[in-house]
């Protein structure tokens, strides 16, 4: 460790991460009075400088299609010119590598205060009672450590401090929780819902993390539909401005940004004492001693982290006994189509903009019928569609269609409004052939080793992706409408692995130490000082978005925790 | 660093506050407004340009063509109204590669209107325009009996940059309908919504 600068103040708490995990612990933390350093691989959030919300095209010479016509070249932002800054498939500087058994993986890096809650979809779904007892139920994977019950009371309080919206079903398959009042269905929903319901699919009010009244001090949402780009008011969930500003005026929370985390260091008995990093502004390194540390860096970041840490009393990396961290990554199955809907030509023109994303959505419907199906485990169904604001690209089909001339103002005129998708996002099963592991030949510009990335689909989550493929046809063929074929990312009949970007696992939590890194307070087995508060405790990846479940955890995890600082025990 | 920059914010979490306590009962339509004032900035379009990538032939040709693809008509105004020129040649002059196909397009085009009616596109009249147009159109249809194929890939460009230009200026936002970008106090479908698609349902027998 060369050019090693040292403070010689003993930090409490450092966390490592400030996405949804390390926000939560952040805030969960300073409120119980216990002061916290928090290290973010990039730059603080301005959101009234970064955040387009409510500029339209023409507010920029180049309307969206970026500079030098990026969108054009496939050459753009990941989810175009006017989403939130949050991070990218590609950083520079920061390779990751594919291993050769593995046709491609895409490793998605947020490197920015709040991380990709900055940009993230917002659904908000608690994970069912049988979601946590996987094994108990097909004798695939392997159970939680911790059942509904554990988790409920902390979906009740970050469903309280983040807000979602929401309405109370008494589905087994999406369990309630303390909603906000949803916003009703848009148009084109109802006709969704009615061709769903055709099929004996519920079709159901949205549950996101927006708010339709006031809490905290954040104004209730304005309807702008504009969330992925960020909302300036803060009317929606981000770690950033949810949790990491109000904890920075608490005065507990010092917060150190461009600090990537190199190596953890441990002490002759195994107990953790600090971290190094590489300001990446002079681009030295920094060592920070520490009481406990917190990883929240993203699972794969973390165990990242953990494999790069080997010290004689960990010698296959911090908290790595058992040989688990980097094993059993997941990512959600993935499996989007589109079609346009004549029934919708001629509908008066409203504002269809809304809460952002859907007002409704379709949770999983199969439950117990798994062998009729074919495949194990369920999906939820998200759906798109409405009079979205015109951007670059949006009316290419028509143009072509129509040739030239007013005819091309007629086909965009009647075509606007009418096309519809729908997204599958469901359960895929960890297995032995999906890990990532330090690859021994590439390093980063820090110098610091990559990953390697294994990942493979097996016939259940293939299985599944055709059962999407076959109900969001017949979807929309019985609306009167076109299936369309799938984009690039669905090309292979389901998503690119690491593409829906809810890679969890690979740091998971279990009741055996032999088995599993953590124990259900996402503490590590090994290392009592050390703990992983970002998704990589997770054991399955049930087909609830993560995100609520990362907050509900990291919330559970900072409960104990102050009790073991009060106790003395850390 | 460690000092946030979260006075604004501050400042509007206050003025929240405060709003609500004054029992106006406004407060998230106020705070909304005073934040999107801040993130206001349209822009005028500009006059009088001096194109920055394209020469002046070449950008007055881009702009005729412009005009052919979208033009004014008794509904709207035109792709030139709405700023595509302009546009097309800010975007060729960051992109070597976008240049390239204008300037190869607009020599193409000149070639072949001098082959057919003896002088440059936008000097030809616009029946002579109009049927190199009709010209692009079936061959990028594969109905190509003028052999025009080299110029269907600049026409589509073309095409589709000036249909882009002309929906993302206030102009073709004000054509299509787009109603949103908007700040509410609350969200409904309109009932005349609703009964469309209520009818449009029983139609297809759901």
């Amino acid at each position: 460790m060369s050019a090693l600068q040292s403070r010689s103040e003993i930090r409490d708490v450092v966390v490592i991460g400030s996405g949804a995990g390390g926000a939560t612990v952040a805030h969960v933390l300073t409120d119980l009075g216990i002061r916290v350093t928090l290290l973010e691989a990039g730059p603080m959030l301005d959101p009234y400088q970064e955040f387009k919300e409510h500029n339209w095209p023409y507010s920029y010479d180049h309307r969206g299609a970026e500079d030098g016509g990026g969108r054009y070249f496939g050459t753009g932002k990941p989810f175009g010119f006017f989403a939130t800054t949050s991070g990218s498939w590609d950083l520079d500087g920061e390779p990751y590598t594919v291993a050769d058994d593995t046709k491609d993986f895409w490793w998605f890096r947020s490197r920015i205060v709040g991380g990709r809650t900055n940009h993230y979809g917002r659904m908000s779904f608690r994970f069912a009672d049988y979601d946590l007892k996987p094994r108990d139920r097909d004798g695939l994977g392997w159970n939680w450590p911790i059942s509904y019950d554990d988790l409920s009371p902390y979906y009740d309080k970050a469903e309280q401090f983040i807000g979602v919206v929401g309405s109370r079903e008494g589905l087994r398959s999406a369990p309630d929780g303390l909603f906000h009042d949803p916003p009703p269905p848009k148009a084109h929903e109802l006709l969704i819902q009615r061709a769903s319901h055709k099929m004996r699919i519920p079709c159901i009010p949205n549950r996101r993390a927006v708010i339709t009244r006031s809490i905290n001090g954040r104004p209730a949402c304005h309807y702008c539909g504009q969330c992925g780009r960020g909302c300036r008011a803060g009317s929606n969930y981000s770690a950033s401005q949810t949790q990491i500003f109000p904890a920075l005026e608490t005065g507990r929370l010092e917060l150190i940004d461009m600090a990537m985390a190199r190596e953890i260091i441990a002490d002759e008995t195994g107990q953790i004492n600090g971290v190094v990093y590489v300001d990446k502004r002079s681009g030295q390194e920094r060592r920070l001693s520490c009481r406990v540390l917190v990883l929240a860096a993203s699972a794969c970041e973390s165990a990242r982290l953990l494999l790069n840490s080997k010290s004689p009393t960990h010698p296959d990396g911090v908290a790595n006994s058992s040989g688990m961290v980097g094993r059993y990554l997941m990512d959600t199955v993935g499996y989007d189509i589109g079609g346009t809907v004549p029934a919708f030509e001629g509908m008066p023109r409203y504002n269809s903009d809304g809460a952002g994303g859907s007002h409704l959505y379709m949770p999983w419907w199969g439950l117990d019928r798994e062998n009729e199906l074919g495949f194990p485990r369920g999906y939820h169904i998200e759906i798109d569609g409405g009079y979205q604001m015109p951007s670059v690209g949006m009316f290419g089909g028509a143009a072509s269609r129509a040739g030239y001339g007013s005819a091309i103002k007629e086909q965009a005129y009647r075509g606007y409004g009418t096309q519809v998708s729908f997204a599958g996002r469901g359960e895929m099963i960890p297995n032995e052939a999906t890990y990532c592991e330090i690859d021994p030949n590439v390093v980063d510009r820090y110098g610091i080793p990559v990953l390697r990335f294994h990942f493979k689909w097996s016939d259940y989550e293939l299985n599944q992706a055709k059962h999407m493929n076959s109900v969001f046809s017949e979807l929309i063929t019985s609306m009167g409408g076109t299936p369309q074929p799938p984009g690039r990312r669905d090309a292979e009949g389901i998503s690119i692995g690491g593409s829906i970007i809810h890679e969890v696992g690979a740091v998971r939590m279990g009741d055996n130490p032999r088995e599993s890194v953590l124990n259900q307070f996402c503490q590590a087995h090994d290392t009592r000082n050390l703990f992983v508060c970002d998704a990589g405790s997770f054991v399955s990846n049930p087909d609830k978005n993560p995100t609520l479940t990362i907050n509900a955890l990291a919330w559970r995890a900072s409960d104990y925790l102050a009790n073991e600082m009060r106790r003395g025990v850390l | 660093m460690t000092v946030p920059r979260v006075t604004r914010r501050t400042v509007l979490r206050q003025l929240a506050i405060a709003i609500t306590a004054a029992g106006s009962g406004s407060v998230n339509l106020e705070a909304a407004r005073l934040v999107h004032t801040i993130a206001g900035e349209s822009r005028a379009q500009p006059g009088g340009y001096t194109p920055i990538q394209l020469t002046v032939h070449e950008f007055r040709t881009v702009s005729r063509l412009a005009e052919l693809i979208v033009p004014a008509d008794t509904r709207s105004g035109s792709a030139v109204d709405a700023g595509a020129p302009e546009f097309i040649d800010l975007l060729c002059s960051q992109n070597d590669q976008l240049t390239t196909i204008y300037q190869n397009g607009v020599r193409w085009l000149d070639a072949t209107a001098s082959k057919q009616f003896a002088s440059n596109f936008i000097d030809t009249s616009q029946e002579a325009q109009t049927s190199i147009l009709d010209g692009l159109v079936d061959a990028e249809r594969g109905r190509d009996s003028n052999n025009y194929r080299e110029g269907v890939t600049f026409f589509s460009w073309i095409r589709r940059m000036a249909v882009d230009a002309y929906y993302t200026s206030p102009i073709g936002i004000r054509d299509i309908g787009y109603q949103g970008n908007q700040v509410l106090s609350s969200y409904e479908t309109p009932p005349e919504v609703v009964d469309f698609v209520t009818r449009a349902g029983d139609d297809l027998g759901l």
